[in-house]
């Protein structure tokens, strides 16, 4: 297992070089001169050499890459042009919004998806399960930007229970951290929940006329035991990829739930330093999301491990 | 201790009713064990399944009849008072070893389920309690087998687990469903030996069910042979074998090897496909592939009559008449193989 874990993430570096390659052509692949675009149309010869200067624009590419991915691989991201703070610091400060999103959401998707799948296998053969099936295809089908405007006009404006926008730390009380984050949570959990569930339900349903389902049943064991241990664990299995590319996706930034709330989030970062033409910056967050989902996928084949004993990779 | 009477086992499907156990009635005394035989889609599983009140309903419905377990009927008890005698006092093996395991859990998790769901016993004394039952069908090792998982078990052994996993609270009977169809012949025969050292050893009633005349001229005190979803040859295994009652029996003994007479015998198979338990025939459900039928046996559905002395058959013919029959077509035969 350990050997397995190393191995894989050796084979994480030449992923991440390739992507790293990506990134770095960036910012020569958008037309026109990256300093000239950085300081705008009206700056001077001047400026514009000294930019190129402190970017380093003004040597060959290949050197240009190379002494990048050197700054990069001992934790210098660079500065980005519009504060000048180092990028890393940057991204730091703006993963903790985007992680507690994440997780505040990811929490909501399960509360809501597992118990619904459960009950709703448990009742298959009513008419409970076409029901369940048209509301997920509504849940997936919901645009998110609408259903986010439609929540804070009932529950921040009409019925003002919570904030129209904002943040706050988990430092600065749990209360008031889920204040802030339970409309941005609950919006990005609503359109994952039917997926998870449908997901967990074709699982279930599969696992549920298993020969070691009725081997648990001629047990006497009890038929909601059966459904919760037995049925929902093989279930889960095959769930769990989708339910990683959500969290990767989620940790990734989610634009359009950071700006509609002002959550200072990864996706906020990332679009306010476009709007800046913050290359350094630019670059920086999407090394990081790159990383996410490499490190996601990677985990969750580890998970595997442990959720089917079958799987071993050794 | 089990007595069906008339018992009905349909299922719904798209195409109609499939009369899958049709008006079966038998019973089971402790202790003894009890074959049913016939050939594939005659009934059997969803008959065993029956028993354990495990057919899933819907599809499966039972519109007549009586289980009567130690007296009270599994057909109107509730199902709280089902889950009581499942894996307690009725217990069930299946055909396939291999599926019947949860693959994510491992052996000693799902003992030990057994065990504490009918037995109020500690962590501790049932570990100790799956140790012994291992033992007990042969698994060498047990202390270290049980942490593992099903895929690293043969198919044998874990038959044996289920095996194990069935005795777990020392249950008046036993259902046996294909226990030995998915695995090899000697493993086969260890499997049989195995359900006969635990019938010696405890007293367990055993119901074994195959298509494998062979299984049960091993094992079973007593016969049921079951076509198109009824009994229509019961006894004891020397009456089903030796006084062979009807032509069902006879065809079904005429298509396998090793059994009855010495053995040089041809092998004959039954001609044409079971019947649909949808629209079975009218008159004797055999009387399509039956060598003997006449023109009675398209218009009388026989039932089940006296044989003598617990031998029971269902045919229009009388003993005398079909042994007559059976030695002229016997003749025949060999007059064609030396001719
Ligand atoms: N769940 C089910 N749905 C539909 N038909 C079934 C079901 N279970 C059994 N059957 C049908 O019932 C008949 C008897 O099946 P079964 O008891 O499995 O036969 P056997 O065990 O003797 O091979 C077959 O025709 C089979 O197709
Ligand atoms: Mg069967």
């Amino acid at each position: 297992m350990i050997k397995y874990t190393l191995r894989r993430l050796f084979s994480l570096i030449p992923v991440m070089f390739i992507v790293s390659i990506i990134v770095f052509m960036i910012v020569h692949l958008t037309p026109g001169n990256p300093a000239t675009l950085i300081l705008g149309e009206e700056s001077t010869k001047e400026s514009v050499a000294q930019l190129e200067k402190q970017l380093g624009l003004d040597k060959p590419l290949l050197v240009q890459f190379f002494y990048w991915l050197k700054n990069i691989l001992m934790g210098d991201f660079g500065q980005s042009v519009y504060s000048s703070e180092p990028v890393l610091r940057i991204i730091l400060n703006h993963i903790g919004p985007t992680f507690s999103l994440t997780i505040f959401a990811l929490i909501l998707i399960l509360l809501i998806a597992i118990p619904t799948a459960i009950f709703v296998v448990w009742k298959r053969n009513s008419l409970l399960d076409p029901l369940f099936i048209s509301v997920t295809l509504l849940g997936v089908s919901i645009p998110e930007f609408w259903f986010a405007i439609l929540l804070v006009l009932g529950f921040a404006v009409t019925f003002p229970i919570f904030p129209v926008a904002g943040y706050a730390a988990f430092g600065d009380g749990v209360l008031n951290w889920i204040y802030h984050l339970f409309l941005p949570a609950f919006v990005l959990a609503a359109v994952e929940i039917g997926l998870v569930a449908r997901m967990l339900r074709d699982g279930m349903l599969e696992a549920v006329n298993q020969d070691y389902i009725r081997t648990a049943r001629a047990k006497g064991v009890k038929e909601s035991i059966v459904l919760m241990k037995h049925v929902f664990s093989n279930a889960l299995i095959p769930t769990t990829t989708v339910i990683a590319t959500i969290v990767a996706g989620l940790m990734g930034g989610t634009v359009i739930i950071e700006t509609i709330f002002t959550i200072p989030g990864i996706g906020q970062l990332l679009i306010d330093s476009i709007y800046r033409r913050d290359y350094p910056v630019i670059q920086g967050v999407i090394l990081f999301i790159a990383a996410i989902y490499v490190l996601v996928n990677l985990f969750v084949d580890l998970l595997y491990t442990f959720l089917d004993p079958r799987i071993r990779y050794d | 201790m089990l007595e069906v009477k008339n018992l009905k086992a349909y299922i719904d499907v798209d195409a109609g009713v499939v009369k899958a156990v049709d008006d079966v009635s038998f019973s089971i005394k402790a202790g003894e064990t009890v074959g049913i035989v016939g050939e594939s889609g005659s009934g059997k599983s969803v008959l065993a399944l029956s028993l354990m009140q495990l057919n899933p309903k819907p599809p499966v419905f039972y519109p007549q009849g009586e289980i009567l377990f130690e007296g009270q009927n599994l057909l109107t008890m509730k199902e709280s008072e089902l889950r009581k005698i499942r894996g307690n006092k009725i217990s069930m093996i299946f055909q396939d070893p291999m599926s019947s395991l949860n693959p994510i859990f491992r052996i000693e998790k799902q003992l030990i389920e057994a065990i504490r769901t009918h037995q109020d016993l500690s962590r501790k004394d049932a570990e100790r309690k799956a140790i012994e039952l291992l033992t007990d069908v042969g698994i060498p090792d047990p202390e270290r087998r049980m942490r593992d998982y099903p895929h690293q078990f043969s198919g044998g052994m874990r038959q044996r687990v289920m095996i194990a996993i069935a005795l777990a609270c020392r249950p008046k009977l036993l259902i046996a469903d294909e226990p030995t169809t998915a695995l090899d012949v000697t493993i086969q025969a260890q499997i049989l030996e195995l359900l006969a050292s635990i019938q010696k050893k405890y007293g367990t009633a055993i119901i074994i069910i195959t298509h494998d005349l062979g299984v049960v001229a091993k094992l079973a005190d007593r016969v049921m042979v079951m076509y198109s979803g009824r009994i229509v040859e019961e006894g004891s295994t020397a009456d089903i074998f030796y006084r062979t009652s009807m032509p069902y029996t006879w065809s079904l003994l005429r298509s396998m090897p090793n059994i009855g007479s010495a053995g040089n015998e041809r092998l004959v198979p039954i001609q044409g496909q079971p019947p649909n338990l949808i629209t079975p025939p009218k008159g004797c459900n055999f009387n399509p592939r039956c060598l003997f039928a006449g023109p009675e046996c398209l218009e009388v559905d026989p039932v089940l009559a006296e044989r003598g002395n617990g031998h029971l058959a269902a045919c229009v013919l009388s003993q005398r008449e079909f042994n007559e029959r059976k030695r002229q077509l016997e003749a025949v035969e060999r007059e064609g193989v030396r001719g």
